[in-house]
């Protein structure tokens, strides 16, 4: 498999709190990737601090062989880095149709006369039109995101991801707080992905979930990689057991 | 003599809505009451005047003004505004302190370049007003009424149909999701300020030309009747602005044609204000249909 990005001593400090410190990942094309930790291990950070919601401390991100390390966030989604957030955030007073709109113009937003053109052509809208179906969002299109449940809003921050042709998925907690028929909708969606050959990070608290649909997970405690490996071996790790899986019930 | 003063509420209250319309887009986008919006009222109308005595020509006169004070409005985004909305757990005051120091400095600057006296547009119709029946219309309220209704068009056009009104509906919802959909949320909201400042300019000159002076205290009842027109609108509302901008026109037309008011004109719009928000109080259009 061809190397899709690696992060190389990636640091993101906030004052004297090591968020993350000193981390190594490599993450290559049509692999999915789980990352797991207990609260605060520094996961969504670890997504910011590759995104550019932050800028890093220190260290490298290199993307198709291309340092982009400190990169804004929109230059990151325009390089086809797409992620979702670990708390849905919808364009709450938008349709579920114009949410997707908004991102499928991820490398339109440029130039002053970029922002000035048409943004529903047709070809947009048939391009949303095909990832709400593909997600299941085709139902609650013309609904405004604010007036839809959990599950949907979960579905639209991929179907938001998805309309942007990424190279690069990265998934934040895409099945928190939802039902057990939400969570195998969800799932379901992340395994055709992953049919797809498309190259996923998933960070997910759910770990039968993580297990069953990453190739390779690595564990994360207070900013630095604990273990790393295929799920069957990360599951046994005695670090990992010890940090966040607990000892097994031996009764 | 009704129809007569309609017409003149129309007139008045489409320039209130002008007027209150970048400092609506604004709150909008970047959540701060830039009160500066009326020092950028002031400042087109007399770049306006100075273009239009140098070259006798209205457009423009209307054209650079606004375009002027729009880049202006630009650099007081990345000098200003932008740093102060960077700071973590910035508190929301400080912005409205910044644009209340913005708006002071305008009008003194405006008073040490310009003088402090009166100046004239002396700008004249061919015709000074059209009989319509027994109504007769000033000509250049049907000039402010036309062009109101032009610039309130472009800005639904820009925000409904391009990719600009999405980028700034995503900025003003969340700047972070907007990022995340290739938004340079930065540009989104310098543009809008080149969008409101101008609009801001335009009507400064409107206003100019409606009652042939301007001076440096040109800002001043803007600066706080437009925050009873966006606040009645429903903060950060384009179409409540524009609602209330004419409400607050036909209230204080008629009211002053058919009352002895006891308070000044001005105030009016604070009564208005006060009475609607005792009914309603997220204002006319509340939170929603917000940029």
């Amino acid at each position: 498999m061809n190397e899709l990005m690696r992060v190389e001593d990636l640091k993101m400090y906030f004052g004297g709190l090591k968020a993350i410190d000193g981390l190594d990942l490599v993450i290559n094309e049509g692999e999915t990737l789980g990352i797991i930790g207990p609260n605060g291990a520094g996961k969504t950070t670890l997504f910011n601090a590759i995104c550019g919601v932050y800028k890093p401390t220190g260290g490298k991100v290199i993307f198709k062989g291309q340092e982009v390390q400190g990169q804004p966030a929109y230059v990151m989604a325009r390089k086809g880095i797409a992620r979702t957030f670990q708390i849905s955030k919808p364009l709450a007073d938008l349709t579920i149709l114009d949410n997707v709109v908004a991102a499928a113009g991820v490398h339109e937003y440029t130039g002053m006369r970029s922002y000035f053109r048409k943004s529903h052509t047709p070809e947009v809208i048939a391009k949303a039109e095909a990832v709400l179906e593909e997600t299941g969002l085709t139902e609650v299109r013309d609904k405004k995101a604010s007036d839809v449940s959990l599950g949907y809003l979960r579905r639209l921050e991929i179907a938001r991801v998805l309309v942007t042709d990424p190279e690069l998925i990265m998934l934040d907690e895409p099945c928190a707080g939802l039902s057990n028929f939400a969570i195998n909708e969800v799932t379901e969606l992340i395994l055709k992905l992953k049919e797809r050959k498309k190259s996923i990070v998933l960070i997910e608290h759910n770990l039968p979930i993580t297990m069953k649909v990453c190739d390779r997970i690595m564990v994360l405690s207070y900013g630095k990689k604990i273990a790393e490996g295929p799920p069957e071996v990360v599951k046994h790790d005695k670090q990992v057991i010890e940090a966040y899986l607990g000892e097994e019930d031996e009764a | 003599m009704f129809l007569q003063l309609v017409i003149n509420s129309l007139a008045i209250g489409s320039l209130y809505a002008l007027t209150a319309m970048g400092a609506t887009l604004i709150y909008g986008i970047l959540g701060i009451l830039d009160i500066a919006n009326a020092g950028a009222y002031l400042i087109g109308a007399y770049i306006g005047y100075y273009i239009y005595i140098s070259t006798g020509q209205l457009v423009l006169a209307f054209l650079g003004a606004m375009l002027s004070v729009g880049l202006v409005g630009v650099v007081l985004h990345r000098t200003v505004y932008g740093p102060i909305l960077a700071k973590p757990r910035m508190l929301s005051i400080i912005p409205l302190v910044a644009a209340v120091g913005l708006f002071t400095m305008s009008s003194d600057l405006i008073r040490l370049l310009c003088g402090a006296g009166t100046k004239a547009y002396n700008f004249r119709f061919p015709v000074d007003v059209v009989r319509v029946g027994s109504v007769t219309i000033q000509t250049t309220w049907l000039l402010i009424f036309a062009l109101t209704a032009v610039l309130l068009v472009v800005l639904w056009v820009v925000l409904n149909k391009t990719k600009m009104g999405l980028a700034w509906r995503a900025t003003a919802e969340d700047p972070d999701i907007a990022r995340a959909c290739g938004v340079n949320t930065n540009s989104a909201m310098a543009l809008s300020y080149v969008l409101g400042y101008g609009f801001a300019a335009a009507a400064g000159i409107m206003t100019g030309i409606l009652y042939n002076s301007i001076t440096p205290a040109l800002g001043e009842v803007p600066s706080y009747k437009m925050l009873a027109i966006i606040v009645l609108g429903g903060l950060g509302n384009p179409l409540g602005t524009v609602v209330a901008g004419l409400l607050i026109g036909f209230a204080e037309v008629m009211l002053s044609t058919y009352t002895v008011l006891p308070i000044p004109k001005d105030a009016v719009a604070f009564v208005v204000l006060i009475i609607v928000l005792l009914i309603k109080p997220s204002g006319l259009f509340g939170q929603r249909n917000k940029v």
